[in-house]
């Protein structure tokens, strides 16, 4: 029995001995002043004073080239206005689609900025931002209604997608749990055109089609949370630490101060 | 005092033991779980107005084997006949002369079951065949000869389940040749090896030359080439005894499925310049398959249609397919992938990855069970 307690105490000892090494160690790593976090990629960008942005310049109003052959869009003022507040000149590097995460892979870009989706599956692979804009399906309902405030109450209702679009399978998923009368257009604007005419209740239509919409129109506004988020982001390389927290920093003060809104107010 | 150590030694190893076979016990019981039961069902037939219907399926990275099944199940259900599945060379055949055929296996058996008839793509080059740092696309004419083997023991494996192989994928662009030049001469010496080694495997099966992509490229493009010009290297190379079909990809981009073909121009209709290519060289009687092709309804991407244009534009090109009597089959591209691409590519689709079937995927049933409606019925 004496030696179970020597034992036992032998044991607490042990335990009280390494669960203060442990203390002092996590102490001492906490505040010893470390180096500060190495980003070759941001380096570059201070040494050189550019900053090198890859765009698919296919999709209108984010990135296109416009009829006197300009590179223009949402993306390319919002990468304009990142490389203002960084200090460096942008140079944008017009790649399609396909290649753009190979580009940014083998460090001919330092960024994408393109309509890019934010890609679960991608992410052991590269860093993404914060959104900057939710591209998915919205509600969307006339400017003076007051009893829709989100899909849920779209029974009874009269809702407008454009045929064959994202919004129509969406408002197919939801006539599997409520009832209502669907309507099927050419395209958002006759959807959301027949609804500011008061024709129906509401539509389901993708974000930009709805922005556009509201600015050449009005008479209309979103109704409650998106339907679906289709989130963009910049994406960077995972060692790219300092420039994706500079472009996180950045992303939330222009979304509170404006900037974001005043451009989706110029561009769509 | 010993009695007292005895007791407590005993009472220590009996809680091992208990322990012991408490874990032996969860250990057989989650060992005898039993694993889902995919029950293959009575084999099926397709029903469809129009036997030239088809999709590429992408069941290459598609584990579970319920949803290959559901895919193929919905294939059939939408009334098309033919499916084009990638079988690339370097999952099967790792390492040289020992191949793994599960996967295949699964995915064959299923579309046979569901009547649909499978054309099998066959490239993606093994690491053991390819220098370092080349792409799996990279093949040089060293391995012409094992790729050869690879074709001879794929169609062998699956006679009797599969008459139609495609013998590359676009060797008429750049990037699927190893990002080196295009070289006409050089995949005719390659079709001839596979053809060779394909024929001696199954006499009868049928082998389809190019997967050729439409391209306007013109010759010293470091990207790709025409494929009208390369095709008639191609002849000039002595192509013609050495494939059955012609396989092309025929995408329709901002252009309706009656829009006239040119030169200078992809559309649909391109399929007839290539078939008139085929005229010149004494090979008209040969069918044309289109192995890829259609239209895409991303909202913003400039090559795209609005999703209503997709669907008319699409039933429209399965309707010309049929008139077409050189035109053994339109495939279009593509049925669902496994995941969600997160980019313009989703938009090509009929059915979503979670299963939900677009709404042109309920058009194209439609028209498949003989609705006459579907162009008046839509909205233009």
């Amino acid at each position: 029995m004496r030696d179970r307690m020597i034992h036992r105490r032998w044991s607490l000892a042990l335990v009280l001995v390494l669960g203060g090494l442990t203390l002092s160690a996590g102490l001492w790593v906490m505040l010893t002043p470390g180096e500060p976090p190495k980003d070759e990629t941001w380096e570059r960008i201070q040494r050189d004073g550019v900053m090198r942005v890859a765009v698919d310049a296919s999709y209108p109003p984010f990135e296109y080239i416009d009829e006197p052959g300009n590179l223009v869009g949402y993306d390319i003022d919002l990468a304009h206005e990142l490389g203002r507040r960084f200090g460096v000149d942008v140079e944008f590097v017009i790649i399609s689609f396909d290649g753009l995460y190979d580009a940014l892979r083998v460090e001919r870009v330092d960024l994408i900025l393109s309509a890019l989706p934010f890609d679960l599956r991608l992410t052991e692979d590269v860093a993404y931002s914060h959104s900057y804009f939710n591209a998915g399906q919205m509600l969307v309902v006339r400017e003076s209604e007051g009893s829709i405030s989100s899909a849920e109450d779209l029974q009874g209702r009269r809702v407008g997608v454009e045929w064959g679009s994202m919004g129509d399978v969406e408002s197919r998923q939801l006539l599997r749990k409520m009832q209502f009368d669907l309507y099927q257009y050419p395209t958002p604007a006759e959807a959301l055109g027949v609804l500011a005419e008061g024709e129906i209740d509401a539509v389901i239509a993708d974000a930009v089609s709805v922005y556009q919409f509201h600015r050449e129109h009005g008479g209309i506004k979103i109704a409650g949370p998106p339907v679906t988020d289709d989130p963009y982001v910049i994406a960077t390389l995972l060692s790219s630490s300092v420039l994706q927290e500079r472009l996180n920093e950045a992303i939330l003060e222009l979304s509170a101060n404006g900037f974001l809104d005043q451009l989706r107010v110029q561009w769509f | 005092m010993i009695r007292e150590l005895l007791t407590t030694r005993k009472r220590e190893l009996a809680g091992y033991l208990l322990r012991v076979l408490v874990a032996v016990a969860v250990l057989a019981v989650a060992g005898a779980l039993p694993k889902p039961i995919i029950m293959m069902g009575p084999p099926r037939a397709v029903e469809s107005v129009n036997g030239k219907m088809g999709v590429h399926t992408r069941l290459t990275d598609e584990v579970e084997e319920w949803k290959i099944q559901r895919t193929l199940q919905l294939v059939r259900e939408m009334g098309a006949s033919w499916i084009v599945e990638y079988f690339p060379w370097g999952y099967i055949e790792p390492t040289k002369g020992q191949f793994d055929w599960q996967h295949a296996d699964m995915v064959v058996d299923h579309a046979v079951n569901q009547g649909l008839k499978v054309v099998a793509r066959l490239d993606f080059v093994p690491e053991w065949a390819r220098p370092k740092d080349t792409t799996f696309r990279y093949l040089d004419e060293e391995h012409y000869e094992d790729y050869g083997d690879f074709v001879h023991a794929f169609v062998e494996h699956f006679e009797g389940r599969i008459d139609y192989f495609i013998i590359w994928n676009e060797p008429n662009l750049s990037f699927e040749w190893g990002y080196r030049a295009v070289d006409p001469e050089a995949y005719t010496e390659l079709l001839k090896v596979a053809y060779r080694r394909a024929k001696e495997a199954n006499p009868d099966c049928y082998v389809l030359g190019g997967g050729l992509a439409p391209t306007v490229a013109r010759e010293g493009n470091e990207w790709g080439l025409s494929d009208l010009i390369f095709l008639q290297r191609m002849y000039d190379a002595g192509a013609k005894e050495y494939f059955d079909i012609l396989a092309i990809h025929s995408y329709g981009y901002v252009y309706p499925a009656d829009d006239p073909p040119a030169d200078n121009k992809i559309n649909f209709a391109r399929a007839e310049l290539v078939h008139q290519v085929m005229v010149r060289n004494g090979d008209g009687d040969k069918r044309i398959m289109v192995t890829e092709g259609g239209w895409n309804d991303h909202p913003r991407w400039t090559k795209a249609v609005r999703p209503y244009q997709r669907i008319v534009y699409t039933i429209q090109a399965y309707e010309r397919a049929k008139e077409w009597e050189w035109c053994e089959a339109f495939v279009v591209w593509s049925f669902r992938t496994p995941v969600p691409e997160k980019n313009f590519r989703d938009y090509y689709t009929l059915v979503t990855s979670a299963f939900i079937v677009k709404p042109i995927y309920l058009e194209i049933q439609n028209y498949a069970r003989g609705a006459t409606d579907w162009v008046a019925g839509s909205v233009r």
